[in-house]
């Protein structure tokens, strides 16, 4: 049926190109919001994996695309602090009784507090569980770090925001700079024998790190500037002044709104309603703001059918969770009392499994490297 | 295409005016030289082009600039973007994207450029400049040169009439400046931009240049060809020295003017052969170095570098950016990373000892000199420097007067020009009276004066056939003048080592203008030439 | 590779220690589930020497459930336990904070990973032999209850703050409830010198404790309604039931345990059971056959399968990016000395 083209390679899948950002960001945010909704270690363990195994098939070349293994460790360290925490403050015990530690004797007015004691298989692992679900949720913003550029995610700010975004990318290439400044006017230090204490040798490093950040930011400033950073066009100064009322009013609005609607007790008012109007406010304003000087974006993202499945995917997956919490809960958060293991059944592991779509059926991320 | 009508410009706070009663006119398609010696207002001539000054640097303008009919009274920086491109002395510092591609799709995303067509400029951009290879590359990887490019290539997307350029090669190697050079003037030559640069080492761009504006340093700018106005101006490259020395008229601008009058100053040389190179002194080394190798992770700087020094000699270190100068500098005072290898000065190893005993043997004036300095007076940094050192009070002092007199005990640090404050760390750093001393591309943003002052000083120091120098630099004709032998490292090997003549003279990029001029002769400088003419015009 | 590895090394030595942690449990989790006898003896304590447990399951669709903790306490949890509850805490704080007790409220209404809402949470009260609940100040490990005292878990579901119900049985010792006025007074001092809060209202009606004595039953327990029942009108109905039968049984206890000194206490009532009938069918439906279930091996196989696959592509990639540098990359270096 295919007629062979000579040259010309069939089946070998889409062309490799990077997905929009935001697509990684919202399915990584999906996979966090399911991990949020268990506390079973294999469940989760699972759902590190998937976004684990999906980082390493489509991530990028860049350094960002690397961080994911500090993630993978600092999840690591958050459950060994959560336990460690658990065993050192006693907890609330348990009765499977792991070891006998001494117990540190405490005054009268820490009761209640315990130091060591006894540590019980049900504390222990439930620092476990609990410090598992958060380092899952970690890795999985760990994940989306590491497959979408988060300064091209700041690119795709609306037009308004476009002055915050590019502070903010600036501040985070000042932070290496500052470091790189410190350590040469350390080793310059040192050429004046400078091995100097306290308060004389942190200025002799701190005057010449500042006076290099400050006239680094004045010629970066006037770059930026003689570059067409900041244009504002021909727009009078009410109009701006409006523009940045409406956003700031609609952004508090949001706030607030949320505010009402995460509080149970807070009047129903302040809610919902609240919420939504805040957002129109705000998205008015970015549209006032976004249509007063025009900027265009350098290749810009665009969402096709590889993002709406990486987002759908990632709807998918909080969704059936949502279900399975709904219709079977008991092993989606295992008993510690009594002691148990975990069980797995179909429909979380359907959610989790769902995650690992966009790993197959994205394209490829493009690679820089020099075909040898 | 940009009209200055009688500007006059005063910082904030100085009675004399920066610029004075500036009339110009600059034709489309021109390429046209700042010069003029340090802190005569050449930055401030540039800046006023955009309306940088006065909008970022206060003070008061009188008068009106024009580019292409917009006033920059009228319309901040801003909205110039896409008339004129302004690129400064440091290029990354005025990166704001961190990939190549990126930072040239900047100033079109700020204007709203279209994204076709933005992708096909910078496609072009990529091409025209030669670093279409660079594109997914970070920034800070780059070289000197490859960075100074793209930053050229970043303002030059917005397809600006008016191009300026503010010492865009002063911290460049010669290959590398060469490389930017030739970015630029097809720039003029094939797009018609209008080109406005500053450049010290006016023997790298005096020849394309199509207009001279000098600046005498009374405010005034003088505008001109090349020809006419160079026999007035008290900056001038080593190939006009020449000229001079030998009556040449009109002066010549290029090695190649010069090469049509060698022949007959060759001839008048002939029975004068250049002064054979000094005699090494025959006394031991005062820094014996074998084997000396520095590494970062994997990355090898200097590998196995056998070097001696000896008093009373001048070294110049040379080198592409990043062939390892400044690690082999920083290894051979001890305080900086050394992998492997021995060290001896005066029998001791400094890399083992405290910092304070090191800078007594080897005293090192590192690449950002102003980092030594951290004291809100001269006097302060100097008691400091005799406190650092214990040394009698006053040494420091005494040296600084010695090498820059007339600095003021009140003076900061920071408002010092580049010649004095050179001069007030190579006193901080002599204050230990160490035998070898090290300086790293201490030339930089120096003019021909200062440059020719530093040279005699450097002399000075080593006359006394105890002290050794080597200077790690880029710049060829402050070699010629004042190196006794070179060194020349590449990718971390010690390739070349010698006297300065054979080993400058047997290299097309490091040859001084002179030597090319009058190769196969081995003569390197117009003073020489000039010395020994005079000897000439008396011996007949 | 080497630092991918030691990422995937540390996710490893995460899993490999929790199947440590729960390979040995899983047989002596196999026992607790039924075979181990609860602790405890059902119905109220029959002397002053223990802590009665009063659990009030009523808002979770259950009864009351009397047990009897003997000997000293050291908090009000070790109480609960030491009485034959099962006692779940929550993933963040432990057993600090009880979220469950007898399995309820189910998995359904509260994962019991963090505290439970200020609307559906086991509120702690304690009270001295015929005193009113007093609603704990204080977290039940921080309390230790007097001997002969009365702790009490009423759960309260939809409440505004500060009016959970409490539990809606008299706190008073069938077996001296018309005896001598000694004990009923020294449980008042017992209770005045046990929890810090407690004290000011055991202490000022020390009278009432023992008086009390002589008319049991319904004016205690009307007393003991929460003043906002009428909210809710089944809550109404059931505090109305609540109301009216204590009027004739407890009599009959109090009757009963006087004609009979030495008889056994009742373990059982109309209005308060002395085991959990429910809690403990479900204890022997579960299947606690010990080790992990199909499903889980299953669960643990595919996690490998992930583990594995990440693995291997994370290393093809690394050799890859590795082999074309070597080959590509090395006239290509960054100028270090910037």
């Amino acid at each position: 049926m295919t007629a062979t083209v000579p040259g010309v390679r069939r089946g070998a899948g889409p062309l490799p190109r990077a997905l929009h950002p935001g697509a990684w960001w919202l399915w990584a945010l999906c996979l966090a919001v399911v991990a949020s909704r268990t506390t079973n270690p294999l469940l989760l363990a699972c759902l590190i994996a998937v976004a684990g195994l999906v980082v390493a098939r489509r991530r990028g070349d860049a350094p960002w695309a690397l961080s994911f293994r500090m993630y993978l460790l600092f999840g690591a360290v958050i459950v060994v602090v959560r336990v460690l925490f658990r065993i050192v403050f006693g907890g609330g015990g348990g009765e499977t009784v792991l070891v006998n530690l001494p117990e540190i004797p405490l005054p009268e007015a820490a009761a209640g507090i315990r130091l060591l004691g006894p540590v019980a298989a049900e504390e222990v692992l439930g620092g476990a569980y609990d410090g598992l679900r958060l380092a899952a949720m970690v890795i999985c913003v760990g994940a989306a770090n590491a497959l979408a550029n988060p300064k091209r995610l700041l690119k795709t700010l609306p037009g308004a925001l476009h002055e915050i975004g590019t502070s903010v990318v600036v501040a985070l290439s000042v932070a290496p700079q500052l470091v790189e400044s410190v350590g040469r006017v350390r080793r310059a230090r040192r050429l004046r024998g400078g091995v100097g204490r306290g308060r004389r040798a942190v200025r002799g490093i701190l005057i010449p790190v500042l006076e290099d950040a400050l006239s680094r930011s004045l010629a970066l400033a006037a770059a930026m500037s003689s570059r067409g950073y900041g244009r504002t066009g021909a727009v009078a100064g009410g109009r701006r002044a409006l523009v940045g009322t409406l956003v700031i009013g609609g952004l508090l609005g949001v706030c607030a709104g949320l505010y009402g609607l995460l509080d149970g007790s807070a009047p129903p008012a302040l809610g919902l309603p609240l919420l939504l109007g805040g957002l129109a406010v705000a998205v008015a304003g970015l549209a006032a703001g976004g249509r007063r000087v025009r900027r265009t974006g350098y290749r810009p993202d665009r969402w096709r059918g590889a993002e709406l499945l990486t987002v759908g995917s990632g709807l998918a997956a909080a969704l059936v969770m949502h279900l399975a919490t709904e219709i079977d809960p008991a092993d989606i958060y295992p008993s510690l009392t009594p002691l148990s293991w975990p069980e797995v059944s179909a429909l979380p592991l359907a959610a989790i499994l769902l995650g690992l779509l966009p790993g197959y059926l994205t394209p490829p991320p493009p690679t820089s490297e020099v075909p040898a | 295409m940009i009209e200055f009508d009688e500007v006059t410009f005063h910082y904030p706070d100085t009675p004399r005016p920066a610029l004075r009663d500036v009339r110009l006119s600059l034709p489309e398609g021109e390429l046209c030289l700042v010069a003029g010696r340090t802190g005569v207002g050449k930055s401030t001539l540039l800046g006023a082009v955009n309306g940088l000054v006065p909008r970022f640097t206060g003070g008061r303008l009188a008068g009106r600039v024009t580019v292409a009919g917009q006033s920059t009274e009228e319309r901040p920086p801003q909205e110039f973007a896409s008339l004129v491109g302004v690129v400064g002395q440091d290029p990354l510092a005025g990166f704001v994207t961190d990939t190549v591609e990126e930072e040239l799709a900047y100033a079109m995303e700020q204007l709203a450029v279209p994204p076709e067509v933005m992708r096909k400029r910078v496609e072009e951009t990529l091409d025209l400049l030669g670093i279409a290879e660079l594109r997914h590359r970070a920034l800070r990887t780059l070289s000197g040169g490859q960075q100074q490019r793209v930053a050229i290539g970043s303002v030059f997307t917005t397809h600006p009439q008016v191009l300026v350029l503010d010492e865009p090669t002063s911290a460049l190697d010669p290959t590398a400046a060469e490389e930017v050079l030739s970015a630029v003037l097809r720039l003029v030559h094939d797009l018609g931009t209008t080109v406005l640069i500053a450049e010290h080492r006016m023997e790298r761009v005096l020849q394309y240049a199509d207009r001279l504006l000098y600046l005498p340093g009374d405010g005034t700018v003088r505008d001109g060809p090349p020809r006419e106005l160079l026999p007035e101006m008290d900056v001038a490259p080593p190939v006009v020295e020449l000229g001079r020395v030998a009556g040449w008229s009109p002066p010549p601008l290029s090695v190649r003017d010069a090469r049509r009058h060698a022949p007959a100053l060759r001839r008048r040389l002939a029975e004068r052969p250049p002064p054979p190179p000094a005699a090494r002194p025959a006394a031991p080394a005062a820094l014996v170095a074998k084997g000396v190798s520095v590494a970062y992770g994997r990355k090898v700087a200097v590998r196995e570098v056998d070097l001696d020094l000896f008093g009373g000699e001048v070294t110049a270190l040379m080198g592409r950016n990043g062939a390892g100068k400044s690690s082999l500098l920083w290894a051979l005072q001890g305080s900086g990373p050394r992998r492997a290898g021995t060290l001896r000065v005066g029998g001791e190893d400094p890399g083992e000892r405290e910092p304070a005993e090191a800078r007594k043997l080897v005293g090192l004036v590192p690449q950002s000199a102003a980092d030594l300095l951290y004291l809100q007076t001269v006097a302060a940094e100097c008691a400091q420097a005799d406190t650092e050192s214990s040394a009698e009070p006053g040494r420091c002092r005494a040296l600084l007067d010695r090498m820059a007199p007339g600095i003021g005990d009140a003076a900061h640090p920071r408002d010092l020009s580049e010649g004095q404050r050179l001069a007030l760390v190579l006193a901080i750093q002599l204050t230990s009276e160490p035998e070898v001393l090290l300086l790293d591309e201490p030339t930089r943003g120096l003019d021909y004066d200062a440059k020719r002052a530093f040279g005699a000083l450097v002399r000075e120091l080593t006359a006394d056939g105890r002290r050794t120098v080597m200077i790690a630099t880029h710049d060829v004709e402050f070699v010629a003048a004042t190196a006794d032998r070179v060194v020349v490292l590449a990718d971390g090997d010690l390739v070349a080592d010698g006297p300065t003549a054979e080993v400058v003279c047997s290299s097309p990029s490091f040859a001084p203008q002179v030597a090319k001029v009058l190769r196969p002769e081995p003569w390197l400088t117009a003073d020489q030439v000039r010395r020994s003419l005079a000897g000439s015009a008396v011996a007949p | 590779m080497a630092r991918r590895s030691v990422g995937s090394a540390a996710l490893g030595a995460l899993l490999a220690l929790l199947a440590a942690l729960l390979a040995p449990l899983s047989p002596a989790s196999a026992a607790p589930g039924l075979a181990r006898p609860a602790a405890g003896s059902a119905g109220f304590c029959p002397d002053a020497s223990g802590v009665t447990v009063v659990v009030d399951f009523r808002e979770l669709g259950g009864g009351r459930v009397v047990r009897c903790a003997h000997g000293p306490q050291a908090d009000g949890l070790a109480a609960l336990r030491n009485a034959g509850f099962t006692v779940a805490g929550t993933n963040r704080w432990g057993d600090a904070f009880i979220c469950r007790i007898n399995g309820r409220p189910g998995v359904d209404s509260e994962p019991c990973v963090d505290t439970p809402p200020s609307t559906a949470y086991w509120s702690y009260w304690h009270a001295g032999d015929g005193e009113n609940w007093t609603y704990s100040q204080r977290g039940a490990t921080y309390r230790t209850p007097p001997e002969g005292s009365f702790d009490g878990w009423s759960f309260s579901l939809n409440q505004e703050e500060g009016s959970a119900p409490a539990p809606g049985l008299a706190a008073r010792r069938p077996s001296d409830g018309g005896g001598s006025d000694g004990p009923g007074g020294a449980g008042g001092d017992q209770g005045g010198a046990g929890g810090d809060s407690g004290g000011p209202g055991a202490g000022a009606d020390p009278g009432g404790a023992a008086g009390g004595g002589s008319s049991p039953g319904g004016p205690g327990d009307a007393g003991e309604l929460p003043p906002d029942a009428e909210s809710d009108v089944e809550d109404e109905e059931r505090e109305e039931e609540a109301e009216e039968e204590p009027d004739e049984e407890p009599d009959e206890d109090v009757d009963d345990d006087r004609s009979a000194e030495a008889a056994p206490l009742p373990t059982e009532d109309a209005e308060w059971s002395g085991t959990d009938e429910e809690f403990e069918e479900q204890s022997a439906a579960r299947d606690d056959s010990g080790g992990p279930s199909a499903g889980t091996v299953a669960t643990l196989g595919l996690l490998v399968a992930l583990l594995g696959a990440g693995g291997l592509t994370a290393w093809r990639r690394r050799r890859a990016a590795a082999a074309s540098t070597a080959g590509a990359g090395a006239d290509e270096r960054p100028a270090d000395e910037r």
